[in-house]
């Protein structure tokens, strides 16, 4: 499974239940840091002036317009088919799905936390920031093939800094004192701004789901990883474990929710999936 | 045509008129913000309520989760939110089902689909109290959203760790506020599960929908026995 859009994917999910009751915090000595007087980046509770008229905001379109029916229309319910998603491999993926969940259960989860156990959170955070900035030419390339100067500059940028004043990327100076914000782009990515349709649903083995599309640009990405020439290639293959297990940490109890949140958690993440991926195209 | 008197009556008729106009919608706008604070004020005491018991570390997770469940059902909407995850199959939902027009639940089968949905978004919930993350909230705007079957709403938006977006929708039901939604980075809780369960229910009827939902919460109360 890929863990950045794993993460992205159920994370929103993992947060709704999180704030169900949960709106508040705890700081780091656990006293509340909710203070809604003080802490408001915008005025709370705008009294309007009294005008023609109230200005409502946006609504959030879990209502219908009739004040009778909360669901009124005219037209009989339909099978939408435009918003299916292409899925001609359903009995591969599904079977590949489960092989995912048990790889998670039975391997994964029980090696990242034991590698929690063994490791301090410092040391996790420094091999993920290292994982991060050694991958620089992924987002590099992909953001230059956007004609995304600024995000490609800034990737270069980054990679420059962090890994000398970072100590070969294990600190992350460049986005904690320069604010350089990292990008999250991939060649699949690349290609879908190209306007190249996501083709079919695909879920593989170990990297979890994917399409057609994403899959040619993770390709790519193979290529243009610095990890993939580590040589022997028992080393490279090492290495790559050695950051799945770290991504994971940061990730655990995200699938396990995700996963008793829905009755059919395969559809769910393969619209999750395609959604998140959409998303991403279409932000500038 | 009109004496001096009858101008003087009309000035004064129509003067009152406006100014009774006038007051009358300032108190209906002072009513609709002071009605919104009410739900900022809920947002809050809700947070405030859970934080005591998370962060308090005499409390195991077993009692704090016992703890927080009548916070949970306190605050939330559970009835409202349950008809409105179920959409058009809702047992008041009048739109044609067409083909599908069996799957419409009963009142007394919503009324079973309100309690296993309670329990399964409670226990999504609970499942993360031993998560050791720290979290920051701060509430950014509260608004009012245009009233719905004589229903007042209002939207509160908080941001968790200063980047998450949470937003809150609440209306008002018998002087109080109670949340129906939330939604985080713009996924709604609701329409998430609407999706799921208008999917299932093409291929299902509501009584098979009830059996899976409360074969997953007899399984979360199985794999969480002691």
């Amino acid at each position: 499974m890929r863990n950045s859009h794993y993460s992205s994917v159920v994370l929103p999910v993992f947060l709704l239940f999180i704030t169900l009751v949960m709106g508040g915090c705890a700081n780091k000595n656990g006293n509340t840091a909710l203070n809604p007087q003080t802490q408001t980046e915008q005025p709370l509770d705008t009294a309007p002036a009294v005008t023609s008229e109230i200005v409502y905001s946006d609504d959030d379109g879990l209502f219908s317009e009739d004040d009778d029916d909360l669901f009124s229309d005219d037209t009989p319910f339909e099978l939408d088919e435009s918003a299916e998603i292409s899925d001609p491999f359903y009995y591969f993926n599904k079977a590949m799905f489960h092989v995912n969940d048990k790889l998670y259960f039975w391997i994964l989860r029980p090696t990242a936390l034991g590698y929690k156990a063994i490791t301090p959170q410092f040391f996790r955070v420094g091999v993920a920031n290292f994982f991060h900035n050694i991958t620089m030419p992924i987002r590099f390339t992909s953001s230059l093939l956007q004609g995304d100067l600024t995000s490609s500059g800034t990737e270069l940028g980054r990679f420059v800094v962090n890994s000398t004043v970072g100590i070969l990327g294990v600190m992350d100076p460049a986005e904690n004192y320069l604010d350089w914000q990292p990008n999250n782009q991939d060649m699949g990515l690349t290609l879908g701004k190209y306007g190249i349709a996501n083709g079919p649903y695909i879920v593989w083995p170990i990297f979890g789901p994917s399409t057609l599309r994403d899959t040619v640009g993770r390709s790519t990405d193979y290529f243009l990883s610095p990890l993939t020439y580590l040589q022997p290639d028992k080393l490279s293959i090492s290495v790559q474990a050695i950051d799945k297990v770290n991504a994971t940490y940061f990730s655990l109890g995200d699938y396990e929710a995700f996963k008793q949140a829905y009755i059919d958690p395969y559809e769910r993440m393969k619209e999750f999936y395609i959604e998140y991926r959409e998303k991403k195209i279409a932000e500038e | 045509m009109f004496n001096k008197s009858m101008i003087n009556h009309y000035i004064k008729t129509v003067s009152t008129l406006c100014i009774s106009a006038l007051m009358l919608f300032s108190t209906s706008v002072n009513a609709n913000t002071h009605n919104v604070g009410q739900a900022t004020t809920l947002i809050a005491n809700a947070m405030q309520a859970s934080l005591s018991i998370i962060n308090d570390p005499a409390l195991s997770t077993k009692i704090k989760r016992q703890k927080l469940w009548p916070i949970v059902t306190t605050y939330f909407d559970f009835m409202l939110i349950s008809e409105l995850t179920l959409g058009k199959f809702a047992a008041d939902a009048k739109s044609p089902l067409g083909d599908y027009s069996d799957r419409r639940f009963t009142v007394e089968q919503q009324a079973r689909f309100t309690d296993a949905f309670t329990i399964h978004l409670g226990n999504l919930y609970l499942d993360r109290l031993n998560n050791d993350s720290q979290f920051s909230v701060s509430l950014t705007q509260s608004s009012a959203m245009k009233p719905i079957r004589n229903m007042q709403r209002a939207r509160v938006n908080s941001l968790i760790n200063g980047k998450t977006a949470i937003d809150y929708s609440l209306r008002l039901k018998d002087n109080e506020w109670l949340i129906y939604d939330i939604k985080v980075e713009g996924r709604s809780l609701i329409s998430s599960f609407r999706k799921e369960y208008a999917a299932l229910l093409l291929k299902k009827t509501p009584d098979e929908l009830l059996t899976l939902l409360s074969d997953k919460n007899r399984a979360h109360t199985e794999n969480n026995a002691e």
